[in-house]
């Protein structure tokens, strides 16, 4: 323990260690990792013995690789401009191996390239991979990384992974993946990232619920009429349309992020902020969800599609006119969902959960609206008291918390208003928060999973979306309710909150 | 009432400024600000812009004396406080209490010895469809009595269940019945060692610390942090920590401004690293250069040693330190303003960027929370000691 680090903004510094990236030449690479790794460095929260080792395919050299990594940090790095000093340091420790992700010799080859490394830093054999590629050789490469002996199940020298979302793409394969997984590596070892929980606003959840008095006496049945999760993108498909035919909203937004917010919401204290107490909690919450009637589907679970339409002033097409998309898709761009849960804390109170593209715009938020005073003393011209408490949690952009609650017009009359109380993150702090990929790499170096997903969370959430992807297979239908990009879902999603007393909020 | 609007640029946002131009009553002080507030939201609103939305995370007491200048002599140094004030307010939103003390200034009608201004101050932040305001009072307390009222105002203007900031702007306060008053108040005192240009003024800001344990947050403190970090960085690596409890050398490099500066550094890696045993060393006459014996657990003596030179150290006022210990050397050394080299044994690099914080960046600091507060307790401690024991040569 160095005692200099005592009251230092971090109090703990990674163990020397050498990153490997497979897929280090995609997308991800260039636009998050890096450019949070140079962030890391830059804000000297990375060991002086450090180094990445990047895996992929293309045939870069290093001075190659190094050039494609400048320009990701050149273009996405939070601070511009790129530090000159910091990138020079930083990049001596880039290294790049160009390799088949099946050939076993390669990895072999590349145990040797990283005891190299190891020899010439004089770092121990401390390893963190980063699967950073398509699911599909996820088991390969774990595989191969087993038979190559470049894994160590011990506590010292360390091996870590962290496996990108989707972790399966239903329960079945879930196991199957985490079975892969675990034949390699222990749990312990296993980071399933999910960006989301990278985000200052979700971990605020935790805060906020558990860290104040105010709100969890009334975070229950017995006060919460039904809470609502959003996550709108204003965005279609991306030219990801052969991906996104494969997957739906369904599984790209709602199986991990959305279900995480779900259960930071819904879940109960945990006993301590222990990683596995945490986890704890939140596949109890998700074990506690009622399984949807087949039979009754219609009313707890609708999907859409998007058509042409308007977005941020741009005329865009339909889903079924993207490339890579079959014409005659029943793929869901949009999914609203009535969930209930077998708790007591939330008995009979609905989730609706909301996940879609083509939105009028981009906003992720949760809302608390709680039940109405019982009575309604002060009533307005139309003889309703019609103000909801509304308890809202922006989640992206202008992250914040606000209140909605009614307050008296000034004048002679009791004139009832809706009111806001704000809290703004980017205004209240004055600090710019770092990216979420900062937080996450820097856990997993440190050992620290608490922000990363368990093998039980991935499996029970899926065992939940898989129902309803079986129901909906089952079904054969040959269209689904449609809306007009830029609007806000179908008008069955409108009823199914409207047959609870329940309206979808504007975000 | 007649409304005065300018602006000006913060850190590329846009802040307006809606301020009264004449001094207000003082028992209107409150029905004033509603008064600018409902004048400054229909403004916005004629203009078409955004809502207000008022915020306050803080009440913020500033307090400076301007014992010998007359008022219309001090334009520069207001102006600097004022923008330091807004620039504080804007990234931690504040009800600021600006205390403003004119002793030898007289009073401009009889018995009127308060005056009292108000101004808000909106921030376009460019994230949201408002415009975040916070509000500030000004009182200028005149001649021998002036600031006796302060504190029954303060009590009197404090947004209630909020925490109170004192930021003290003036040198390193002695005891006394006013700074009494206020600290009674107040749950953070924000004071800045650096301008303890003596080592009487660092022994004044220990006991100061000593009498509020915990509540003194200390600019002169946060404006180490970088160098903390730079250092505590050596000795990271594997079997590198060992060595702080074996140090055979200390060497510091400072201007003349920087001394409680490095005092206070000095003291951090002293306690930090468990001495506590030092002996100053006389070295005559020379003003430029001090020294002590540091005793480690081991019995053996190694020598600290600071040189004072002239130039520019930056904000912080120290140019270099390097640390000995078992044939290692490790030691940081300005490059310039706003960059270090860093030559250890595990890592040599010509220059690393170290931003110092600038003084609105450290008063929002303060504010913030984290102070860890046990770490400066005690490094101001032992920078007292190094204070006590230089005296005693001299």
């Amino acid at each position: 323990m160095n005692p200099l680090r005592e009251g230092l903004t971090q109090e703990r510094v990674p163990e020397p260690h050498v990153m490997v990236i497979f897929g280090a030449s995609g997308d991800l690479c260039k636009r998050k990792l890096l450019p949070a790794l140079y962030s890391l460095v830059r804000e000297r929260m990375l060991p002086a013995k450090f180094a990445v080792m990047g895996v992929a395919r293309n045939k870069y050299s290093v001075d190659e690789f190094r050039d494609h990594m400048r320009d990701g940090c050149d273009r996405y790095a939070r601070r511009k401009p790129v530090d000159e000093n910091v990138w020079q340091d930083f990049s001596r420790g880039l290294y790049y191996k160009s390799a088949e992700f099946d050939d076993l010799d390669a990895y072999k080859q590349l145990k040797k390239e990283l005891e190299e490394i190891d020899a010439e830093l004089g770092t121990p054999a401390n390893r963190l991979f980063y699967l950073s590629t398509p699911p599909s050789v996820f088991p390969m490469i774990v595989e191969n990384l087993g038979k190559a002996g470049l894994v160590s199940r011990a506590h010292q020298p360390w091996s870590r992974i962290i496996v990108e979302k989707p972790f399966g793409r239903d329960l079945e394969s879930a196991r199957k993946l985490n079975r892969e997984l675990k034949q390699v590596f222990r749990e312990a070892q296993i980071y399933r990232i999910d960006h989301y929980l990278g985000k200052e606003t979700v971990q605020n959840m935790l805060t906020f619920r558990f860290a104040n008095g105010l709100f969890e006496p009334i975070w229950n049945q017995y006060h919460v009429h039904h809470v609502q999760i959003t996550s709108a993108e204003s965005l279609g498909v991306e030219g990801r349309g052969s991906y996104f035919e494969e997957a739906g909203i369904l599984r790209d937004m709602v199986q991990n992020h959305i279900f995480q917010l779900l259960c930071l919401v819904g879940m109960e204290a945990p006993i301590s902020m222990d990683a596995n107490a945490i986890r704890d909690e939140k596949v109890k919450f998700l074990k506690s969800l009622r399984p949807l009637p087949t039979d009754e589907l219609d009313d707890y679970v609708v999907r859409g599609q998007y058509v042409a339409g308007h977005v941020l002033g741009e005329s865009v097409p339909g889903y079924r006119e993207e490339p890579g998309v079959s014409p005659d898709s029943t793929t869901e761009t949009f999914v609203a969902l009535r969930l209930l849960t077998d708790s007591w804390r939330w008995a009979n109170v609905p989730f609706f959960v909301r996940a879609a593209k083509r939105m009028p715009k981009k906003a992720t938020d949760i809302s608390i609206t709680f039940r109405n005073a019982p009575t309604a003393l002060f009533r307005n011209g139309d003889g309703a008291n019609d103000v909801s408490n509304v308890l809202t949690i922006r989640i992206q952009p202008d992250e914040g918390i606000s209140l909605h609650f009614g307050s008296k017009v000034p004048g002679p009359t009791m004139d009832v208003a809706p009111v806001n109380m704000e809290f703004r993150y980017g205004t209240s702090f004055g600090k710019e928060p770092p990216e979420a990929y900062e937080r996450l790499l820097l856990d997993a170096m440190l050992g620290d999973p608490t922000l990363f997903i368990r093998d039980d969370e991935t499996e029970a959430s899926w065992a939940f979306i898989s129902h309803i992807h079986q129901a909906w297979a089952e079904r054969k239908e040959r269209s689904i309710p449609v809306y007009p990009a830029g609007t806000w879902g179908p008008p069955e999603a409108d009823a199914l909150a409207a047959r609870r007393s329940a309206e979808w909020r504007k975000p | 009432m007649s409304l005065v609007v300018d602006s000006r640029e913060i850190a590329n946002h846009q802040l307006v400024r809606y301020s009264e131009s004449e001094p207000v009553p003082l028992p209107g002080v409150q029905d004033m600000l509603s008064a600018l507030w409902r004048l400054a939201s229909e403004q916005v609103q004629e203009e078409g812009d955004a809502a207000l939305a008022r915020a306050c995370l803080w009440n913020l007491v500033a307090f400076h004396s301007n014992p010998k200048l007359p008022r219309g002599n001090s334009a520069g140094e207001a102006m600097r406080i004022e923008t330091l004030l807004q620039d504080v307010s804007a990234s931690v939103p504040a009800r600021v209490i600006h205390l403003e003390e004119w002793r030898n200034e007289a009073a401009p009608e009889p018995g009127k010895e308060v005056e009292a201004w108000v101004t808000t101050h909106c921030l376009h932040t460019g994230t949201g469809p408002h415009l975040l305001c916070c509000e500030q009072i000004n009182l200028a307390g005149y001649g021998e009595r002036g600031h006796s009222h302060f504190p029954a105002l303060v009590r009197a203007l404090l947004v209630p269940d909020i925490p109170v900031g004192l930021l003290w702007l003036d040198n390193v306060p002695r005891r006394g019945r006013l700074l009494g008053q206020l600290l009674q108040m107040a749950d953070r005192m924000i004071i800045d060692s650096q301008r303890a240009q003596d080592t009487d003024s660092l022994l004044a800001v220990n006991d100061l610390q000593r009498a509020s344990p915990g509540k003194v947050a200390d600019l002169g403190w946060l404006r180490l942090n970088p160098l903390r970090h730079l250092i505590a960085d050596f000795f990271d690596p594997p079997g590198r920590a060992e060595q702080l409890a074996t140090l055979d050398r200390i060497l510091m490099e400072i201007s003349p401004e920087g001394r409680t500066t490095g005092y206070l550094l000095l003291g951090w890696l002293l306690s930090r690293c468990g001495y506590h045993d030092v002996q100053a060393v006389d070295l005559g006459d020379r003003k430029d250069a001090f020294r002590w014996h540091v005793k480690r657990a081991d019995g053996k003596l190694f020598p600290l040693d600071i040189q004072v030179s002239d130039g520019d150290g930056g904000l912080d006022g120290i140019f270099c330190i390097q640390l000995e210990a078992g044939g290692d050397t490790f030691a940081l050394r300005d490059v310039d303003p706003e960059h270090m080299s860093v030559a250890g044994p595990d890592r040599s690099l010509p220059s690393v960027p170290l931003r110092e914080a600038t003084e609105p960046e450290l008063v929002a600091d303060a504010l913030g929370a984290g102070l860890h507060n046990g770490v400066y307790a005690e490094a101001l401690a032992m920078a007292a000691v190094l204070a006590e024991t230089e005296q005693w040569t001299q």
